[in-house]
């Protein structure tokens, strides 16, 4: 494992933790896994468990528009929330995110789409708190490893 | 004799083409680009310009609401049979399909979740040789 593939790693553990916390905080819902793989100018997530005991409820009484209507909405509630976490743990810009949830299968899909311009800059205007997460202070630059991980 | 199955790069160029030509048949607007990203049992595609010029239209006067509604819509009402050309072209069964637009950008995003890792070899890639070796 080389020295980039490293910070990788470490910064996914922290946006793990701070994707976990956001369902937890915000809805009460412990995610049960997350995956994510980051491509060339996009980083794909995938949150198993989302769906909340509410919505299993109504979902379970037939009350389909409902449901769908409820977790159209709380995606639309989350997606910006997720969006800031990307952009406060990885140093790119995030022009654009697209999220869908299957209330059947319990599985929230985002794909995440940097801004990749100004990436060196980026980088370099990281703050030393970002730094310190990232462990980038030796002055390795967190790269795009094409390796899969769980949480 | 045995047909020759694709390499992972073959099947995402023939994945992201067969997209485009569904798109232009389905809703008469070709998206400009479409990619696609095979990773396990997953595939990442992102489309780009794939809004149509009704939502454009609306969108840009002050109707975006309705835009994202019209788009939602076409979304729900082409998630099947787009399921069934997938499914077609990478031979392998779809779990789940998450898919998702913005008006504003004209970008799509979709997941498919695939019951198995498509067939695939692996690419042959050339091998450097160096000079005088």
């Amino acid at each position: 494992m080389n020295a980039n593939s490293h910070h990788f790693r470490q910064l996914q553990t922290v946006l793990f933790r701070e994707l976990k916390q956001l369902y937890k905080q915000q809805l009460n819902q412990e995610l049960s896994q997350i995956t994510c793989r980051v491509f060339e100018k996009s980083l794909v997530i995938l949150l198993e468990g989302t769906i909340t005991q509410p919505e299993r409820i109504l979902a379970e009484h037939q009350n389909t528009n409902l449901v769908k209507k409820v977790r159209e909405s709380l995606d639309r509630i989350i997606q910006p929330q997720i969006k800031n976490i990307v952009e406060n743990v990885m140093p790119f810009k995030v022009v654009d995110i697209l999220s869908d949830t299957t209330i059947e299968n319990n599985c929230t899909g985002a794909i995440v789409i940097f801004e990749l311009e100004n990436y060196s800059e980026n980088v370099a205007k990281l703050n030393k708190t970002q730094r310190q997460k990232l462990g980038a202070d030796d002055g390795v630059t967190p790269a795009l490893d094409p390796s899969i991980n769980k949480a | 004799m045995k047909p020759v199955k694709p390499t992972r790069g073959q099947l995402e160029r023939q994945l992201s083409q067969s997209i485009q030509a569904f798109y232009r048949e389905q809703l008469g607007h070709q998206p400009s680009k479409v990619t696609c990203q095979l990773f396990d049992t997953k595939i990442a595609i992102i489309l780009e310009d794939s809004v149509t010029p009704t939502e454009q239209i609306l969108n840009k006067e002050g109707q975006r609401e309705l835009a994202q509604q019209v788009r939602s819509s076409l979304d729900e009402a082409t998630r099947p049979p787009l399921k069934k050309l997938i499914e077609e072209v990478i031979g392998t069964k779809i779990l789940d399909l998450l898919c998702d637009a913005t008006v504003d950008t004209g970008r799509t995003g979709i997941i498919a979740i695939l019951a198995d890792t498509p067939d695939t070899r692996p690419s042959e890639k050339l091998s450097k040789v160096e000079p005088g070796a």
